[in-house]
């Protein structure tokens, strides 16, 4: 009897099972995948200082965002432009004169980047440092640029030489 | 009736032209009139700046004072400086770039914090590669050890990961000395090009007659 009654409900109110699936379906991001929390990382504006000849190094900015919902690392970066490339800081010296800054690799040698946030990389803060120049940074050259994420992998994005 | 009414265009007439001519000067005359807010922060009180000798990228011996009579930006940096010297330098040029025929009243010292690696010739290299104006200084260690002080400069060697080379971490301010020889105000690293550009007109303009 009971079951009987049950089957009624469920057959004589269609849209209750209609709107099930329909709150079933709001519970899973949509274009997530079920349980697949990832990194969704795209790289903005890169460009690099147009430097002297006689300067050997040179320096990258960008501006690394990061749209998914599990926090991605900055592992390191090669490009032809440069012998090596070093992931640095620039910070302000505790207690010493006014402006007085220093410049040191990143601690841990990586560069987070969290979930739903973007990381700006300039010569006051996080920047890359090319060491020893292969190419000449000149205003409007262009070279490619391979950043190594953790979970992302490899991704190559040109770069920019202009001015400041 | 009709006298009345060409009397009353007339004062019209008048009370209108006072007000365009007084508006004219009131907006002629307001950027001498309302103080100057400075972008930079200003020394308090100026004092005139400490005099030194060092050696320009030119190889001739030259002093601060020889610049009197210009405005003197005096900047630390070295040619290894990655990202701070260049933007600076770059940042400083653009302004002359605005000052046009202005520009030849403004001089740009680098002095080298790095004075072992500095030499006069990649010092000449690399500061005219920003502006054919621009001036570096260099010296002997003990020199340059001597200069930075007189100006509340910090510079310290620092070891970099990569065996070879050395970083030196030092103060990125930017030194502002009228053409009298006073120190006036400085510019923190990050001011933007027109930022600077309106503090150093502001003192080419207090500086010659109005």
């Amino acid at each position: 009897m009971f079951s009987e009654h049950k089957e009624g409900v469920l057959m004589h109110r269609p849209w209750f099972v209609g709107l099930g699936l329909v709150l079933l379906s709001m519970a899973v991001p949509y274009d997530s995948g079920l349980a697949l929390a990832e990194p969704r990382v795209t790289v903005h504006e890169v460009w690099g200082p147009s430097m002297p000849p006689v300067a050997p190094m040179g320096a990258f900015y960008m501006i690394i965002r990061n749209t998914g919902n599990e926090g991605e690392r900055l592992r390191g970066t090669h490009s032809p432009a440069c012998t090596i490339i070093e992931l640095h800081e620039s910070y302000e010296k505790p207690g010493g004169a006014m402006g007085a800054m220093g410049m040191r690799p990143v601690p841990g040698g990586v560069i987070d980047i969290p979930a739903q946030s973007q990381v700006e990389l300039k010569a006051s803060g996080f920047h890359l440092m090319c060491l020893g120049k292969r190419l000449a940074f000149e205003k409007g050259a262009q070279f490619p640029l391979t950043l190594h994420f953790e979970t992302s992998g490899e991704v190559t994005v040109p770069v920019l030489i202009r001015e400041p | 009736m009709r006298y009345t009414s060409v009397l009353h265009s007339k004062s019209w007439a008048i009370g209108f032209g006072t007000l365009l001519v007084l508006s004219l000067l009131v907006w002629r005359g307001l950027p001498h009139w309302r103080p100057h807010v400075l972008h930079g922060f200003a020394m308090q009180p100026p004092k005139p700046a400490a005099d030194f000798t060092l050696t320009a990228h030119t190889g001739e011996r030259v002093s601060l004072h020889d610049f009197r009579g210009k405005l003197v930006l005096l900047y630390f940096g070295y040619t290894f400086c990655p990202g701070i010297c260049p933007t600076t330098l770059a940042n400083v040029a653009q302004v002359l770039h605005q000052f046009g025929a202005r520009a030849n009243q403004v001089q740009l010292l680098m002095i080298s914090v790095d004075p072992e690696r500095d030499t006069p010739d990649k010092l000449a290299a690399y500061v005219t590669h920003f502006h054919p104006s621009f001036i570096g200084l260099t010296g002997s260690v003990t020199d340059v050890a001597a200069v930075a002080p007189l100006f509340g400069i910090y510079y310290e060697k620092q070891e970099s990961t990569n065996a070879t080379s050395y970083w030196v971490d030092h103060s990125t301010t930017l030194m502002v000395i009228d053409p009298q020889g006073i120190m006036r105000f400085i510019i923190p690293f990050g001011t933007a090009v027109q930022d600077m550009a309106i503090d150093l007109a502001s003192l080419l303009r207090e500086g010659s007659p109005k």
